[in-house]
């Protein structure tokens, strides 16, 4: 996949995870009597945002050339980059408006990162497992 | 051994297959899945100025180094004039890219374990370990028929 694919798919991805979060929220706020109203610039404020936190993903996770003493750093880095690119744009576009919004924005994507993470990685573990049973049965003797 | 061959046409290399039914995986039948899976073919190699022709079988993974091709067995490592694409090409079903510079023959792995960031590390029948990048696993589950 070339470099400009990878940055759509991934915006997309993230823009698509942030209104499906925002639209849950709505839905919760509009049954506990607050509804949401949504401002002209929040929709592309969710697509810039997506694009925003794309770019260190394409930057520092280039899976090709991790090595595994590189990896945690580089998790850390990329989670930091994230989180700069999520709070800025919170700030830039008026997602929150004090301190107060600034932590709850903050719970909510650190939450989310480790979710994506371990889910992520489960389904890995969920390959592994396909893999080794398929190996079983093509398996050289050696 | 005696057995019944059935051969029946099909408008697709993808459609290609073969279907051996026997009451126990014989030396025979060992060979006939072999020379199905890998042809009949091999790789002229180079090690001290020798060379030597590497059975495809043998290969249990080959690397691409500044423009060198290496091609490891059991215990060895020989070099190949041909370029990594070039091998890909002849290989069989079971040698697979797994990053850009290597190709593994799955039937030398022992095991996949995943390691957090997507990639995995195969650890070969010799003991030896190599990464399967990221985006290379959808295509061993490909080959290895897993949806």
């Amino acid at each position: 996949m070339n470099a400009a694919k990878k940055l759509f798919v991934q915006s997309m991805i993230i823009s698509t995870s942030i209104l499906f979060l925002n639209g849950i929220n709505a839905v919760i706020q509009h049954f506990a009597g607050n509804d949401i109203v949504l401002q002209w610039y929040h929709p592309i404020s969710i697509v810039l945002t997506g694009v925003l936190c794309a770019l260190p993903t394409l930057l520092l996770l280039d899976w090709e050339q991790w090595d595994r003493k590189a990896l945690w750093g580089r998790v850390a880095l990329h989670c930091l980059a994230l989180y700069a690119a999520v709070a800025g744009a919170g700030w830039l576009f008026k997602w929150y408006t004090d301190a107060e919004g600034l932590i709850s924005v903050s719970v909510i994507f650190f939450v989310i990162y480790a979710f994506v993470w371990l889910s992520s990685h489960w389904l890995d573990k969920q390959d592994e497992k396909k893999i080794n049973h398929a190996l079983d049965a093509i398996r050289d003797e050696e | 051994m005696v057995m019944r061959v059935r051969f029946e046409q099909v408008d697709a290399k993808e459609k290609e297959q073969a279907l051996i039914r026997a009451v126990e995986k014989t030396a025979d039948i060992m060979n006939a899945m072999d020379l199905l899976e890998n042809g009949s073919g091999g790789v002229t190699v180079t090690k001290d100025r020798n060379t030597y022709f590497c059975k495809l079988t043998q290969i249990y993974y080959i690397e691409s180094v500044d423009k060198h091709t290496y091609l490891y067995t059991k215990g060895d490592c020989y070099e190949s004039r041909e370029r990594l694409y070039e091998l890909e090409e002849k290989l069989g079903l079971y040698y697979v890219r797994i990053s850009k510079s290597m190709i593994v023959n799955l039937r030398k792995i022992q095991n996949v374990s995943a390691e957090p960031g997507g990639r995995m590390v195969a650890v070969l029948l010799n003991g030896e370990r190599v990464i399967i990048s990221r985006s290379y696993v959808k295509e061993i589950k490909r080959r290895l028929g897993i949806q």
